[in-house]
């Protein structure tokens, strides 16, 4: 029971400290949930995979987002190998109610991306737990 | 859609376009989904510049149908694999379609003929030029508009009332306090204007009997002498009775009686005012809110003088007067 007194005396800011100590040790080895992989640690990964210089796979990395991008623009599917496949979508025109001004507008066909992963993909997160 | 391209032809084009080695092409290929299930392994989001982020959604449990035998099935919770383009990729994708806006449909258009025709099909708008819709805005439906109008406007208009009302009703009491003001201020002029007066009459009468204990002594009259010295002129003007003149000279309606006594032989009777009239008006020795003795005792007077015109007449009006004498004796 005396103990617990003492928790008066420790202030908020140091129990969040230490938390946060933890938080961060836990991150070295696992990084913590609400992170992403970002382009850095992607080029990273992607220089060891290929045995080339960060440098370069940045390159390589933009040419083939700049590709896929064409390819996609100009209305063909892809498919590539174990990732899915991205597709283009027409949405053709249509009416539609704009709440904001009360009144029905014909809305602009557009195209939409859609990608749908691969199966081999999709069965290995539907297994893995919550994130 | 009609075309599809595999891994195999983007190695290819990878390789003719930009001029890419064949192996380092196929082992990006390779290497993409690798990293790609690595990072939402670790993290639940990976984002590759220039296409968009991977991310994992969480779904719950929940009971579907088989499709096929339509058999209730439980569906356990999982992840599922999701992609989000990048707003560049997006543009990029609609390029060409970018400076279209939605159009903003009219009601009258689109309303069904009476005679029960099937309804004409909306023609489409062509998107070829650009709409402003800040425009179309402006066009709002204003169906609706007149009735909030009318609930704004009662409101408003009843206040207006009342302010314009309590207006006219506080005018007269500033008119009043203004008359007062003019009084003092010709009263002063009065004395300003007999001390001219005095002081031409004493040159009239010679330097000889000038000396400053006279001129003292002259210029202490009493103010009464002073005040029935000096009085306005006045011409009656269309559409005017005593009362009112009373009010615009003194401030106060219920001295009118102090102008009768003054032009008595001009005003036979005081319900009777000949426009055109040189009136007399005298002025008063104090203010109309606050009257001295002298102004009070003239003040009987002319209500006396009333009130026997009236009993001559044989009016029974004449009793109201009385009282305005009993109301203006001197203290």
């Amino acid at each position: 029971m005396t103990n617990l007194f003492y928790l008066h005396f420790i202030k908020l800011e140091t129990i969040l400290a230490i938390f946060n100590f933890f938080s961060y040790y836990r991150c070295l080895d696992q990084p913590f949930n609400f992170r992403t992989l970002n382009t850095k640690e992607f080029i990273h990964a992607l220089a060891e995979k290929l045995n080339v210089s960060h440098k370069e796979s940045a390159k390589l990395l933009q040419q083939t987002t700049q590709t896929i991008r064409e390819v996609t623009s100009e209305e063909k599917k892809i498919t590539l190998l174990h990732l899915g496949s991205f597709q283009v979508k027409k949405i053709a025109s249509r009416t539609a109610y704009l709440p904001a001004l009360k009144k029905k507008a014909l809305i602009p066909p557009r195209r939409v991306v859609q990608f749908h992963p691969a199966t081999s993909l999709k069965e290995t997160f539907k297994n893995t737990a919550k994130l | 859609m009609s075309e599809s391209l595999s891994s195999r032809e983007i190695i290819e084009r990878l390789v003719k376009q930009s001029g890419m080695k064949r192996k380092l092409a196929a082992g990006i290929l390779r290497a993409l989904p690798e990293i790609i299930e690595e990072g939402l392994k670790k993290d639940g989001e990976v984002r590759v510049k220039g296409l968009g982020t991977f991310r994992l959604r969480w779904v719950k449990e929940r009971v579907g149908r088989n499709p096929k035998t339509g058999e209730r099935v439980q569906i356990p919770p999982h992840n599922r694999m999701v992609f989000l383009p990048e707003t560049s990729f997006k543009e990029y994708i609609n390029r060409d379609l970018q400076l279209l806006t939605y159009e903003v449909i009219d009601e009258q258009v689109e309303t069904v003929p009476e005679n029960g025709v099937t309804p004409e099909v909306v023609p489409e708008p062509v998107h070829e030029h650009v709409q402003v819709p800040g425009i179309q805005s402006e066009a709002k439906p204003e169906a609706r508009k007149p009735k909030r109008r009318i609930h704004w406007i009662v409101p408003v208009a009843i206040l207006v009332i009342i302010i314009l009302s309590v207006i006219f009703y506080f005018r007269n009491f500033y008119q009043a306090g203004d008359s007062s003001q003019e009084t003092v201020d010709s009263g002063q002029l009065a004395v300003d204007s007999s001390q001219l007066a005095v002081d031409s009459s004493q040159l009239v009468v010679g330097s000889s009997q000038l000396a400053d204990s006279t001129q003292n002594s002259e210029l202490s009259i009493p103010n009464s002498e002073l005040n029935t010295q000096h009085s306005e002129l006045l011409i009656v003007p269309e559409g005017k009775r005593l009362y009112q003149l009373a009010r615009e000279t003194y401030g106060d309606p219920f001295l009118w009686v102090l102008i009768y006594r003054a032009n008595q032989d001009k005003i036979s009777d005081p319900d009777i005012l000949i426009t055109g009239t040189e009136l007399v008006i005298p002025a008063l020795e104090g203010t109309a809110v606050k009257l001295t003795r002298n102004d009070s005792a003239a003040l009987t007077e002319g209500y006396r003088m009333v009130y026997d015109f009236y009993m001559a007449k044989g009016d029974p009006m004449a009793d109201d007067f009385l009282k305005g004498v009993e109301r203006y004796k001197p203290e």
